[in-house]
């Protein structure tokens, strides 16, 4: 340690060779991040292309591409709107379900179950966020749908055999519960414990603690926890299809209709297609980055005013 | 504590209203087929569907209501599930397991006798291509690929095999391998170095491998299956993507190949087996046994759209 001064010219251009290293090593996984954007740009040369007048199978008018109500290979008929409707029903409707169950149950866990119960129910959830979605569509055709066709007929209703827009609300939400869940619980528990300690010494309740200080602090990584939840919804393509039913036309509001999304569409038949049905799949895409990106946008607003009175 | 004491209180209450919800109003079991047809087709790129539309004229006809399944099984599933659907699967489906009935077709029964002697008229063909000749990896590639073409298509061996697997194909026709095999001399080298690569249609693929595996304990020879549908039979084969990392040795179409695919410049071409479709329904469903053209069309087209109209 004495030495240090009189020796440290050596160690000190070792040093400068090592942050040169990590600095462009950091450097080559940024840019290597940023070329990622080399996909967007695929998809969205790919999915443009059929509006171009240079299309190879004869050019598509994008207005009723974007208007139209009906979505038929078979007559070369492309319509998309529905389907964005149909998509933000579907989405927006299990994010309504497993919204409020998710951060309850984070809530849960973290604040007021007993350590093992919480620990329990924590590794629980982190199983049920890593099940691949196939498993989840298996168990939808399964279980969901013939729940559904039994409630159907309680309330004589005719389904497809249960396949419609309610099996993919409640699958979705079975889905999105565990992703909202995880990421809300590990927000809650990076809050500041001195806020509560706070909030306690004011003479707050544990309850009244838990929501209006403890959430709201939480607030951010909890929508952020929404935020891939509804992304998860959107994208869920392979358990969607299986119990969608991919109705032609639409919109579909009745909940025992069935319905088409955009990912199911995107799916359909994908492998076994070639042409403008392929390319158009691509339009698709964009169209669903479009709607997600609004969507999110729209999750920000609210997470920005939520909670504000209290802040 | 209060809080959660109302919680388990309430949850139990729910219970209990389930549990009158489920024996007050039984779901009733009703026989009679009534109310709206529900429609179920395969998604507009599947082989089955092609050959079903082109079958019955349907092209382009198809009612908008339909409801579009992911794959044979999973159509044989929904109408199993649901006592107004209707859709089509292929014979080799196992109907009783599936709870669906099969109709016969103008008054044929669809079985494989019926496909063969070809009075089952809603049948299709499982093709196949090789590359071009001289555009193997090896010209023992190429005879290798040519032997098992001929093994497919003419032996006894072969036939039995796709036959046990569903394939539809008439045995006693075929010639013994044993004769054939005088054919291919290269088949008296080692060939345990040679990988057959197949491609296409995805409905052949159960068959096929049937005969693969036992071409292989007769040969040796490897194989390696990539099958994906069956617009990339002739697409890896002579097509576009001949030359890619997908290429593959045979194609296979679960269809006639199409004037477009020029399957003339292979170096073999041929149908190996028959497919049938057929129309089924929910096996409660007693209302309909036989049906006709001008019945499926009228269905699937939505110009009946109640079973009472077809009861008439």
């Amino acid at each position: 340690m004495k030495n240090i001064n009189n020796d440290s010219r050596k160690p000190n251009v070792f040093k400068t060779y090592q942050d040169l290293f990590f600095k462009s090593l950091f450097f080559v996984s940024a840019l290597i991040s940023s070329l990622m954007i080399i996909i967007i740009i695929f998809i969205a040369q790919k999915g443009i292309s059929p509006f171009l007048s240079s299309y190879e199978y004869g050019q598509q008018n994008i207005i009723s591409f974007l208007t139209g109500m009906v979505w038929r290979q078979d007559q070369a008929i492309y319509g998309v709107a529905f389907i964005i409707i149909n998509t933000l029903i579907s989405g927006f409707a299990s994010l309504l379900i497993a919204f409020p169950i998710s951060v309850l149950t984070a809530l849960f866990v973290v604040k007021i179950a007993p350590k093992p119960i919480g620990y329990f129910i924590e590794s629980a959830i982190e199983i049920l966020a890593s099940i691949p979605s196939v498993v989840y569509g298996v168990f939808a055709v399964g279980f969901i749908v013939p729940l559904i066709q039994t409630l159907a007929n309680i309330f004589k209703v005719q389904t497809a055999g249960g396949s419609s827009l309610l099996a993919v609300i409640l699958l979705l939400s079975i889905m999105i519960l565990p992703t909202i869940t995880s990421i809300s619980i590990t927000a809650i528990k990076a809050v500041d414990i001195d806020l509560e300690k706070a909030s306690y010494a004011l003479g707050a309740s544990k309850t009244q603690t838990n929501f209006k200080i403890v959430l709201n602090s939480a607030k951010s990584g909890i929508f952020a926890g929404a935020i891939l939840g509804l992304g998860r919804a959107f994208g869920e393509a392979t358990a969607v299809s299986m119990v969608a039913g991919n109705k032609m036309f639409g919109p579909t509001f009745n909940l025992f209709d069935i319905t088409r999304t955009m990912t199911s569409t995107m799916l359909a038949g994908l492998k076994e297609t070639t042409g403008l049905d392929y390319d158009i799949r691509f339009s698709v895409g964009l169209v669903l980055m479009g709607v997600i990106l609004i969507s999110n946008l729209l999750i920000n607003f609210v997470k920005n005013n939520i909670g504000k009175n209290h802040a | 504590m209060k809080f959660f004491r109302l919680m388990v209180v309430g949850l139990i209450l729910s219970l209990g209203l389930v549990g009158c919800a489920t024996t007050e109003t039984p779901v009733e079991e009703t026989k009679s087929v009534t109310g709206t047809i529900n429609v179920y087709t395969r998604d507009a790129s599947s082989g089955t569907r092609g050959a079903f539309e082109e079958f019955i004229e349907l092209k382009d006809k198809l009612t908008v209501t339909a409801i579009e399944v992911t794959g044979n099984g999973d159509m044989a599933v929904k109408v199993g599930e649901d006592l107004n659907g209707i859709g089509y699967v292929s014979l080799t489906t196992d109907f009783a397991a599936n709870g669906i009935t099969p109709l016969s077709y103008k008054g044929v029964e669809a079985t494989e006798e019926n496909v063969i002697n070809k009075s089952y008229e809603l049948a299709r063909p499982f093709e196949f291509v090789t590359r071009a000749s001289g555009d193997f990896a090896s010209e023992d590639q190429e005879l290798v690929t040519l032997a098992f073409a001929d093994f497919l298509m003419n032996s006894v061996e072969g036939r039995e095999v796709v036959f046990a697997a569903g394939g539809i194909v008439d045995v006693d026709a075929g010639t013994a391998w044993e004769t054939l095999k005088a054919n291919h001399p290269v088949l008296s080298k080692d060939l345990s170095a040679v990988v057959l690569k197949t491609g296409g249609s995805t409905s052949v693929e159960k068959t096929l491998k049937a005969a693969l595996e036992a071409f292989q304990a007769l040969t040796g020879v490897q194989f390696e299956m990539n099958h994906t549908g069956s617009s990339d039979g002739f697409k890896r084969t002579l097509g576009s993507e001949k030359d890619s990392a997908n290429a593959v040795d045979i194609g296979f179409a679960s269809r006639y190949f199409k004037a477009e695919e020029t399957v003339n410049l292979g170096a073999a071409t041929g149908v190996y087996c028959m497919d049938a479709i057929v129309v089924v329904v929910n096996d409660e469903n007693t209302l309909l046994t036989d049906s006709d053209k001008e019945l499926v069309f009228n269905i699937f087209s939505g110009a009946v759209s109640t079973w009472e109209e077809v009861a008439k």
